[in-house]
């Protein structure tokens, strides 16, 4: 992920100019508020990247990725979204849909949970084979990016 | 297995595909307005009626079509042109999809109930929404709908975002990102930074329609637009930079060139992006509650980044060898239609101007020649450049012409008379005009002008079910693309590459293997190097 925020910091801050510039051109409380908003979510997600990989302020090519599990289907995504937008529309038509929403997000929730866990222990599981591997050259792990020809 | 498969590809199928279904849900809302244009005075529909067509066409194009079909784009192609084997986080952006496919069917259901679905205009300016004037269920599910459909999008780009973060391959720098990629990257930053903002008015809205007095209390109706504006203007963005690099893509391939420019064009891109969410203004010139000179100021600069495109546009075609096929023809008109969206907003920029125009069809006009011409011509770019990738399989390049001809046609006498009507005083969200001399004709050459855009888009359907049924099979790399998703089968396999990626040295990869390729031959024609 080398790299990969320093295009978005520059994006930050030429919207915190235009925001700055609004806040002393108009004055106006709620404009200067949305653009404190709109930079704090994209600054949100900045700091999440750097915190996640402090190569990402660095310049340069993204490296080879490490091993990783696939994930092919998620009911429990799809039920979550379920859940909760039958809960919102229960509002709109009585309880019952509040609590069969509710009742459909916890489980699809629990789920996530669950699948997140059983992704976790899989990746523990895959990068101590890798490390096995590494004393024998012949068994490498699977890579997250595409393989490359690219030459270093 | 379709609807819950978290592989980036066929989410984006899917999204793309249920957009489409709106598109066309859009237009038959349209040929209904258009047909009860066409005569002055007609008692085809009710005004309640017109009120909740046009209110719903807006919300189903905007909410339902152009933006989610802009992240469809960006959810099956980016990790394909970087190079990345699947998604970020994919079981958000299918919780996204989901919530977005819930959002939509809400936002429809209102047709269902007694009230009649939202009716206040895509925009559901205060106080008219509230409760109290505006009540029953149908627009508490307008707003919902709405609320829901945004949500699922801004997690769809969060998903994005992280992806073209986290995933690129191995010597794919972030100036080495195609130029689609960049296009729908800014994109989604802007739905990160805005769409929320939507969120929050939508919940505000709806407490507001319970009885606490949001907007019609310690807030008042320029708050809400500002709020709303926030989004509104952004979106519109968002319908439109995806768009512009599908036709980029299209025009250099076709033109056998690279996209001119890079450098600038990913400068100009974080500026016009940033850009275009400092102007929301603009649209609340008329209230008086916004400071004018600051928005006329911020929203006539957006002229420099849009310059930028076009010189690029044109660096790219000069020299170019061209193979004027359906993709290029597509996004070449993407960019000419779009000129006069973007002219006609220059003038609406100022606010003298603006005071005049508010209101009429001039404004209509404008916004049809961004929002439809400056999203469809590219969107179609895109379809027929990477529907080989997706299928296998080749579009029919004279049923292309055909459409292309007619949506040219349809778009123009539609669009184009309404700029007249518009100076002539002809207001918009009306249903009923009076006998005016002029305006009968002008709107009947609209309502035919319709008809001409359906007619075209049946075209682009028998095209599509033609080439399914009967395939001229496409082969990896029927165009000589340039980027990385040429570079695997047509349709990509499930983790999107088998064989080891070409060296990533530019945005064009595959296409300096091919100058590389071409330099050696030159160089010592007895010794061809093989191009993988
Ligand atoms: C991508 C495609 C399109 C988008 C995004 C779009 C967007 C919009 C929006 C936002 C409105 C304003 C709704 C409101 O006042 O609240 C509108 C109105 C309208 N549109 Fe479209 N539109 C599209 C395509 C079309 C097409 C193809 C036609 C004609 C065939 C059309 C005809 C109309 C008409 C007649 C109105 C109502 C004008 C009025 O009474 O004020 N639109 N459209």
């Amino acid at each position: 992920m080398t790299g990969a925020v320093r295009p978005l910091l520059i994006w930050l801050a030429i919207l915190t100019t235009t925001g700055t510039l609004n806040a002393i051109w108009t004055g106006d409380l709620i404009q200067t508020a949305t653009f404190a908003a709109a930079v704090l979510a994209v600054g949100t997600l900045v700091l999440f990247q750097v915190l996640a990989n402090p190569d990402a302020l660095r310049r340069g090519a993204p490296g080879a990725r490490g091993a990783e599990t696939i994930v092919r289907a998620s009911a429990a995504a799809a039920l979550a979204a379920i859940g909760l937008s039958t809960l919102v529309v229960g509002v709109v038509f009585g309880h019952f849909l509040i609590d069969f929403g509710a009742a459909v997000l916890i489980v699809g929730l629990t789920r996530l949970v669950l699948e997140r866990r059983a992704q976790h222990a899989a990746e523990r599981a895959a990068a101590q084979r890798r490390a096995g591997a590494e004393a024998s050259p012949r068994v490498a792990g699977r890579a997250g990016g595409a393989p490359t020809g690219e030459v270093p | 297995m379709r609807l819950i498969s978290t592989d980036h590809k066929t989410i984006g199928i899917n999204l793309g595909v249920l957009s489409l279904f709106y598109f066309l849900l859009g237009g038959l809302f349209a040929l209904l307005m258009r047909s009860q244009l066409a005569e002055p005075n007609n008692q085809l529909l009710s005004n309640g009626t017109y009120d909740e067509l046009f209110t719903m066409h807006g919300s189903t194009m905007i909410f339902l079509f152009v933006t989610p079909m802009a992240l469809a784009l960006a959810l099956y192609l980016i990790p394909l042109q970087i190079g990345a084997r699947t998604l970020s986080a994919p079981r958000a952006a299918l919780c996204g999809f989901w919530l977005w496919v819930c959002g939509g069917l809400v936002m429809q259901s209102g047709w269902f109930t007694a009230s009649g679905p939202g009716q206040d205009g895509w925009t559901s300016y205060t106080p008219l929404s509230t409760g109290s004037y505006t009540p029953g269920v149908g627009q508490d599910l307008w707003v919902l709908g709405v609320l829901l459909a945004i949500l699922g999008m801004i997690l769809i780009a969060i998903c994005i975002a992280v992806t073209v973060a986290r995933r690129r391959a191995p010597g794919m720098t972030m100036m080495r990102l195609p130029v689609f990629s960049w296009t729908a990257l800014v994109s989604v930053l802007m739905v990160i930074g805005a769409f929320p903002m939507m969120v929050l008015v939508m919940a505000l809205l709806y407490v507001d329609r319970l009885g606490a007095h949001i907007f019609t209390g310690f807030a008042g109706a320029v708050d809400y637009e500002d709020l709303f504006w926030f989004f509104g203007h952004p979106v519109v963005y968002v319908m439109f930079f995806p768009y512009l690099g599908a036709a980029a893509e299209a025009i250099a391939v076709g033109a056998h060139k690279r996209w001119f420019g890079y450098t600038a064009f990913v400068a100009s891109m974080l500026a016009f992006s940033v850009l275009s969410m400092s102007v929301w203004g603009h649209h609340m010139f008329v209230t008086g509650g916004v400071t004018n000179q600051y928005f006329a100021f911020t929203s006539t600069l957006l002229l420099v980044p849009a310059g930028i495109e076009y010189f690029d546009l044109v660096g790219t075609l000069v020299g170019g060898s061209i193979v004027p096929r359906c993709a290029f023809l597509f996004g070449i008109t993407f960019f000419i239609q779009f000129l006069i969206g973007g002219l006609s907003g220059i003038f609406l920029a100022s606010p003298v101007l603006d005071y005049n125009a508010y209101g009429s069809y001039i404004v209509v006009a404008h916004f049809h020649y961004t929002l439809f011409a400056g999203s469809i011509f590219g969107f179609f770019a895109g379809v027929y450049h990477w529907f080989p990738k997706l299928t296998g399989r080749l579009l029919r390049e004279g049923l292309g012409r055909v459409h292309l001809g007619l949506l040219i046609v349809g778009t123009n006498l539609t669009f184009l008379p309404m700029f007249f009507l518009g100076s002539d005083g002809m207001a918009r969200r009306i249903a009923r005009y009076p006998t005016h001399p002029g305006w009968a004709g002008l709107n009947q050459l609209e309502t035919a002008g319709a008809g001409l855009i359906a007619l075209a888009v049946a075209v682009f359907l028998l095209n599509v079910v033609v080439s399914l049924r009967r395939p001229r099979l496409a082969g990896p790399d029927p165009w000589l693309g340039h980027t990385l998703e040429w570079a695997t089968s047509s349709p990509p396999p499930a983790l999107n590459f088998t064989e080891p990626l070409p060296p990533i040295r530019s945005y064009a990869p595959l296409l300096d293997l091919r100058e590389a390729a071409d330099a050696a031959a030159a160089a010592d024609p007895s010794d061809p190097v093989p191009v993988p």
